[in-house]
């Protein structure tokens, strides 16, 4: 079942990212930090963009982002290169 | 996939205090916000508003009055006694001498707690973070068909408005008897003392039963009408499941809602008060010499329970020996 399928994703996304913190130096500066958040929401995004996403454009994904989701202005941006990013990339 | 039990809940516990620590919170947060949006979308209210939808409950005019002040305000009030009048099996005097034994045990703590400090030279007595004394506390506690406070809870009287409000199907969540002592000198207001949403639901309702009068100086629940979703407040700090706006500055939100937007929920003991606490809300600051005392009641959406909320006691009931949406409401 699809709704099954979110949670899924969304309970392996969330494993992930606590596996990939362990792994984080003690010491990284706040961009280094910025980078990986970027990262790890990026990759929600990219793996469950076809329920989760809040807007189909890139002003109102940041919107989105600031306004429902609690990320900085910083963060929405280096979210949003992220998913530039990947989607030229393939 | 559930708030309080995900593997991010755990990191961002084990890396409080450090740089990644405040944005881990944030991601718990997230993810907890995307489970709810996927059952509340998806794969738990639907289903629940398709039994709501079949089996509409057709209110009584009482009833029906109740539903009006919930829509158009975010509240209802009314004694339990005229509320639960055609039930049989409804006393007030059973819950009044179980509501006394709460009082007697709660204040029987109070005064151990006050001689053993004595004892050990201390003057601590109760502090800030004694503004609510429960009868279960953290204990989960399984309430079976004896407990008079669940029986209220899952009777279809209750249930009946509680899921008419909701339009579907709601969850039982909490049941609990709350002991507000009086604050001590000089302690300011804490945690649900202050002007805040519940995270809970955007359609939530908290019953409450009065077990004593409860006056302005008894620390009665104060809200704000029109400030759920629908209201002439609701873009105030808008709820969003586990926002980081539930607590909003407190100088700021008297900038923006005025005091007079508030009211105060006094009431001689056997007023039920039904609320909805996504609605700007803060209580149990007491300032007089007597406690507060009530019986409490949490109802929220099946997707607030599957994402959000944990349940704070087990049900030990016969689920066939129930209605269809009793039985429900406690699965």
């Amino acid at each position: 079942m699809a709704e099954n399928e979110n949670l899924e994703r969304l309970e392996q996304w969330a494993e992930k990212v606590a596996v990939e913190s362990r792994q984080l130096p003690a010491d990284l500066s706040e961009d280094e930090l910025r980078e990986h958040e970027a990262k790890w929401y990026a990759d929600f995004y990219a793996a469950n963009g076809d329920w989760a996403k809040g807007a189909s454009d890139d002003a109102g994904m940041r919107d989105w982002l600031i306004a429902e989701e609690d990320l900085s202005p910083e963060l929405a941006d280096a979210v949003l290169d992220r998913l530039r990013n990947l989607a030229a990339t393939g | 996939m559930h708030w309080k039990s995900s593997p991010l809940a755990a990191r961002s516990k084990e890396l409080k205090g450090t740089p990644l620590g405040a944005g881990m919170e944030q991601m718990s947060r997230f993810a907890a916000r995307q489970a709810y949006r996927v059952h509340d979308e998806q794969l738990s209210n639907p289903p629940s508003r398709q039994m709501l939808a079949e089996h509409r409950p057709v209110l009584d005019g009482q009833q029906q009055e109740l539903m009006r002040g919930l829509e158009a305000k975010g509240y209802s009030t009314i004694p339990v006694d005229e509320f639960f009048a055609g039930d049989d099996w409804f006393s007030w005097d059973e819950l009044k001498v179980e509501g006394q034994r709460f009082i007697e045990k709660t204040e029987a703590a109070i005064e151990k707690r006050k001689a053993k400090e004595e004892k050990k030279g201390k003057k601590k007595g109760l502090g800030k973070g004694d503004y609510i004394m429960r009868l279960f506390g953290k204990e989960v506690p399984t309430l079976d068909e004896s407990d008079p406070w669940l029986r209220l809870a899952v009777s279809d009287r209750m249930l009946d408005i509680v899921n008419s409000y909701f339009g579907l199907w709601s969850k039982l969540t909490y049941v609990d008897l709350w002991y507000t002592p009086p604050a001590a000198p000089g302690v300011g207001r804490v945690s649900s003392q202050r002007w805040h949403r519940d995270y809970n639901d955007e359609r939530l309702i908290k019953v409450f039963i009065y077990l004593v009068d409860v006056d302005e100086d008894t620390g009665p629940l104060e809200y704000v009408p029109g400030s759920t979703v629908e209201g002439q407040f609701g873009n105030e700090w808008k709820w969003r499941p586990v926002s980081n706006d539930l607590y909003p500055p407190q100088d700021e939100f008297a900038q923006r809602i005025p005091d007079s937007a508030a009211i105060a929920f006094t009431g001689p003991e056997k007023t039920m008060l039904f609320c909805n606490t996504s609605g700007f809300h803060r209580g149990g600051y007491a300032t007089g010499n007597r406690p507060r005392v009530m019986a409490v009641y949490n109802y929220s959406t099946p997707a607030s329970l599957a994402a959000l909320t944990l349940r704070n006691f087990r049900p030990g009931v016969d689920l066939s020996s129930l209605s269809e949406q009793a039985a429900y409401a406690l699965s």
